[in-house]
């Protein structure tokens, strides 16, 4: 399929994707009520559910769905590494850390803050692995087993945290950790879209450089390029974009996986082309598991993080089994 | 405790065997020689039962080894793999023991027999100063000694080395070839994978000539090691002379 | 084995490290007033806070020690995988489904939790091994951590899924995927003691084919011990360990993980000396993890599998750096 056609392709699915998840959950709303509702057309409207409650989930969805699509896709080609994901080198698991330390030390903190919590944290993982790409040449499977590492040791602090706080306090980011677009509204999307949206568009503009520096080191450097400032660039992106919207919907497992392997398999590995497809990829997956989580036993919602995990961790063995892990770096 | 080949056709990964029936003579020393992918290092590991005969079979004192259990078989044969790994935090002492397991009950407790079986199997390498060291810790010519006695401490009528002397320094290759002719000299049925021609040709009794995994010539090594075979096999054109050490052949290439 | 004067020192240091901690955790609690002395002139009620209350949780964490212990033992022996235990090979999670099955599918509750655990422990390593090619001769260092790591999170995203549907208490949660052994009584220590000594002796039995099939699979077949069988014997006594620890205690990570590597470093390699070497080891240190849960964050307990993983998952990153043959 040509970029292109791909990208038309998936933008009609999102869009129809989107549609189910306005309609769906505790209160059924049929699709004429919702446009009447979005586009203020004359019959009945249902706007405390639309506008207020789904619509800004929907667009948060397809914000933070983007993002962890992109931030995969980078980090893959980065590593050269095909299982590797924000969630798999621990920049999910860092950012979880250090917005529940944040949260819980000073419970003044305005919201407009805790991104940047999030992404003091993300840096902090993606700067250890990092370290020890660069310095230590370790080898791509290896830096994939000390990324799990490092998500289990933020998980052990998570863990700490949780049962030594107050209830109270932990309930809400109990919620959140698990990956859950539950009662996100407007004032999320104002928060974290205006981050999100300009690092998409830098990680979109460079994404050409990624099919170089995929050549290996000294490839890309014959070929003009400064391989260790670009490198350490998209690491950057990557880990921004991941541990702001790990800030604002929690841990979604696998999404930053499984979007870009969907869209190589749609476009081919140039990544001019790769990128805005695993982008809308990304967008497609959040929305339809925030949808079905809410469609699949109301009024109870099942939270989004787990359906992705549901789905992501076989989908991980599958690459596992079917795709070459190079042994150097 | 004669070993049968009969019509063995197993492999893996694509490659197999073609049909060798191959009797190995009892009390000799047979080297298994031929260029890279022949299929020595299979038919040495069909005979350990490690790859299946495919629609052959090998049977060793008479009885067909598929039919033996294994604890049976390795009482009967034991093998030295040609790169064996090396457990963390053992000793000379304790990895020779484990020579002892196919005679030893289910917990492993040694008896005054296995006791003397693993002295002497120490004491024939010439390890009996570092038998407290552990294995991790001595020199890859050291280590190869400490497994070929866990190979003696087996007490097995036959013996499979898979190129027993790669990745050794040649002073200790002879080492370990000097070992392996002591063994059959004291009455074991030896195997060896070699690919060093003229240590083949020194040390063995029969030689085995292997090549797209059939066996192509068999005999003393005068009459298998010889200027056509090395044409055939290897597409070398050489000349043979007599060893001025030994006497057996040698093979020097003509350029 | 020959006794040496070092190995009595050790083993000295290993019963003193067991009875330290058992009073350590006999003699710390909630209620601070009530101490060791209390059992011989304590009241009707503090004799009841220190014989039916701590009791059984000090108990429940020496078995606990054993019994994660001696799983990842086997499990680090048969993979010959230095990073392998319960926890990172799934088996922990495979088990905390299994157990949450039991409570929510009325057909699996017929089979009963301990069993659905087990059941669930020994499926999770399967397939991990699976993944990993364990069952065709030659597994893959690193398919196995990696291939268990995402049974271990589809085990857990299926346990959080269960536990949203049947009721969404958060607290609960953090029990069953964590590990904690602050309601613990009797029963349930009972019930764990007794998978606890067979398991030991079963272990032990287990301990020569352990030492053979540390040199490798075809050595291993080559000495006249079937590998599979002993992979077999191992993933079975390892999901049973596992499995009643989880029913009891939930999921506790990284205690199967450290304990080896630690009683490798004191003892050696050989298994005979390592199994008893693991328990004991295993039950002292939990003692001491469960001492320090009630003291560290007092008056609120940090439940022991949190105390233990704030110690194992940096310990896990500090292997996942050095350690030499992953590749």
């Amino acid at each position: 399929m040509s970029p292109v056609r791909a990208i038309l392709f998936l933008s009609g699915l999102l869009l129809c994707a989107a549609m189910a998840s306005l309609a769906v959950g505790a209160v059924r709303v049929p699709v004429p009520v919702i446009l009447n509702t979005l586009f203020d057309l004359d019959g009945p409207q249902q706007t405390f559910i639309i506008t207020r409650s789904r619509l800004p989930r929907t667009w948060l969805a397809v914000v933070t769905g983007a993002s962890l699509g992109v931030s995969g896709a980078i980090i893959q080609a980065l590593l050269r590494n095909p299982l590797a994901s924000p969630k798999i080198i621990g920049i999910n698991s860092g950012a979880a850390l250090a917005v529940l330390i944040a949260v819980l030390a000073l419970p003044d903190l305005p919201p407009g803050w805790v991104p940047l919590s999030a992404v003091v944290g993300g840096i902090a993982a993606a700067a250890l692995l990092y370290v020890l790409s660069e310095l230590r040449q370790v080898s791509p499977a290896r830096l994939a087993v000390i990324g799990i590492a490092v998500g289990f040791t933020a998980d052990a602090g998570v863990d700490f945290i949780l049962v030594t706080a107050d209830s109270y306090a932990v309930s809400a980011p109990l919620v959140w950790l698990t990956g859950s677009l539950w009662s996100r509204g407007w004032s999320h999307v104002g928060t974290v879209a205006p981050i999100l949206a300009p690092l998409l568009l830098v990680g979109l503009a460079l994404s050409y450089r990624l099919d170089i520096i995929r050549l290996g080191s000294a490839q890309a450097t014959a070929l003009g390029m400064n391989v260790r400032l670009e490198r350490l660039v998209l690491l950057a992106v990557a880990a921004l974009l991941a541990s702001v919207s790990v800030s604002v919907v929690g841990v979604l497992g696998f999404v930053g996986l499984m979007a870009p392997h969907i869209a190589r398999m749609l476009v081919g590995g140039q990544h001019r082309g790769l990128l805005p497809v695993a982008a809308l990829v990304g967008a497609l997956l959040v929305v339809t598991a925030d949808a079905a989580g809410r469609a699949v036993a109301p009024p109870v919602e099942i939270s989004a993080g787990i359906l992705t995990a549901l789905f992501g961790a076989p989908f991980f063995v599958y690459l596992m089994l079917t795709r070459q892990i190079e042994a150097r770096s | 405790m004669s070993i049968r080949l009969e019509a063995l056709s197993g492999g893996y990964e694509g490659f197999r065997l073609q049909n060798v029936s191959l009797e190995i003579r009892q009390r000799s020393l047979t080297a298994l020689i031929g260029p890279n992918g022949c299929g020595k290092s299979t038919l040495l590991k069909t005979i350990a039962g490690q790859i299946g005969p495919g629609d052959g079979r090998v049977s060793i004192g008479g009885d067909d080894i598929a039919m033996l259990r294994t604890k049976e078989v390795a009482k009967r044969v034991a093998v030295l793999p040609q790169h064996p790994i090396v457990p963390p935090g053992i000793t000379v002492e304790q990895l020779v023991a484990y020579g002892r397991a196919p005679h030893q009950n289910l917990f492993g407790f040694r008896t005054a027999a296995d006791d003397a079986k693993i002295a002497e199997a120490i004491e024939t390498v010439a390890l009996g100063e570092l038998a407290t060291r552990l294995v991790s810790d001595l020199s890859g010519g050291q280590r190869q000694r400490a497994f070929v006695a866990m190979v003696i401490a087996q007490d097995t009528p036959n013996v499979l080395f898979d190129e027993p002397t790669s990745f050794l320094d040649i002073r200790y290759q002879y080492e370990v070839l000097n070992l392996i002719q002591g063994l059959n000299r004291a009455g074991k049925t030896v195997v060896a994978v070699l690919h060093d021609i003229a240590q083949a040709a020194r040390y063995a009794t029969d030689i085995v000539v292997m090549s797209g995994g059939d066996v192509r010539h068999r005999g003393a090594p005068s009459d298998t090691v010889t200027e056509e075979m090395i044409r055939d096999i290897y597409g070398l054109a050489s000349r043979v002379f007599a060893d001025p050490v030994s006497g057996t052949p040698m093979v020097t290439p003509l350029g | 084995m020959r006794a040496s004067p070092a190995r009595g020192a050790l083993i000295a240091l290993l019963t003193c490290g067991v009875l330290g901690g058992t009073l350590l955790s006999l003699a710390t609690g909630g209620r601070s007033d009530v101490g060791l002395l209390s059992l011989f002139d304590g009241d009707l009620l503090t004799q009841t806070v220190l014989w039916d209350i701590r009791a059984p949780r000090t108990l429940a964490a020496a078995c606990l020690g054993a019994n994660l212990g001696l799983a990842g033992l086997i499990l680090q022996s048969i993979t010959r995988n230095p990073l392998a235990s319960p926890a990172i090979l799934g088996i922990n999670q495979g088990a905390a489904l299994g157990l949450a099955l039991a409570f929510v599918v009325p057909v699996f509750g017929r089979v009963g939790p301990d069993a659905m655990a087990v059941f669930g422990a020994f499926g999770a390593g399967l397939l991990t091994f699976a993944i990993a090619g364990g069952f065709r001769g030659r597994m893959d260092a690193m398919r196995l951590i990696l291939g268990g790591v995402a049974v271990g999170a589809f085990s857990y995203a299926m346990v959080r899924f269960t536990f949203t549907l049947e009721d969404d208490i958060a607290r609960s949660v953090v029990r069953w995927t964590v590990g904690d052994i602050t309601d613990i009584r009797w029963v349930e220590t009972t019930q764990l003691a007794f998978s606890t000594l067979p398991g030991l002796a079963a272990a032990l039995a287990l301990s020569q084919r352990l030492n053979l099939i540390s040199l490798g699979q075809d050595a291993a077949q080559g000495l006249g011990a079937d590998p599979r069988v002993t992979l077999f014997l191992g993933m079975m006594l390892a999901a049973v360990l596992a499995g009643v620890s989880v029913s009891v205690a939930g999921p506790i990570a990284f205690t199967g993980l450290v304990v080896p590597h630690l009683a490798r470093f004191l003892f050696g390699g050989e298994h005979t000396v390592l199994v008893p070497a693991v328990a004991a080891l295993g039950a002292g240190l939990m003692l001491s993890a469960d001492g320090l849960s009630k003291i560290l964050t007092a008056p609120v307990e940090a439940p022991i599998g949190v105390v233990a993983a704030l110690i194992g998952a940096p310990w896990f990153l500090w292997l996942a750096v050095r350690t030499k043959d992953l590749e």
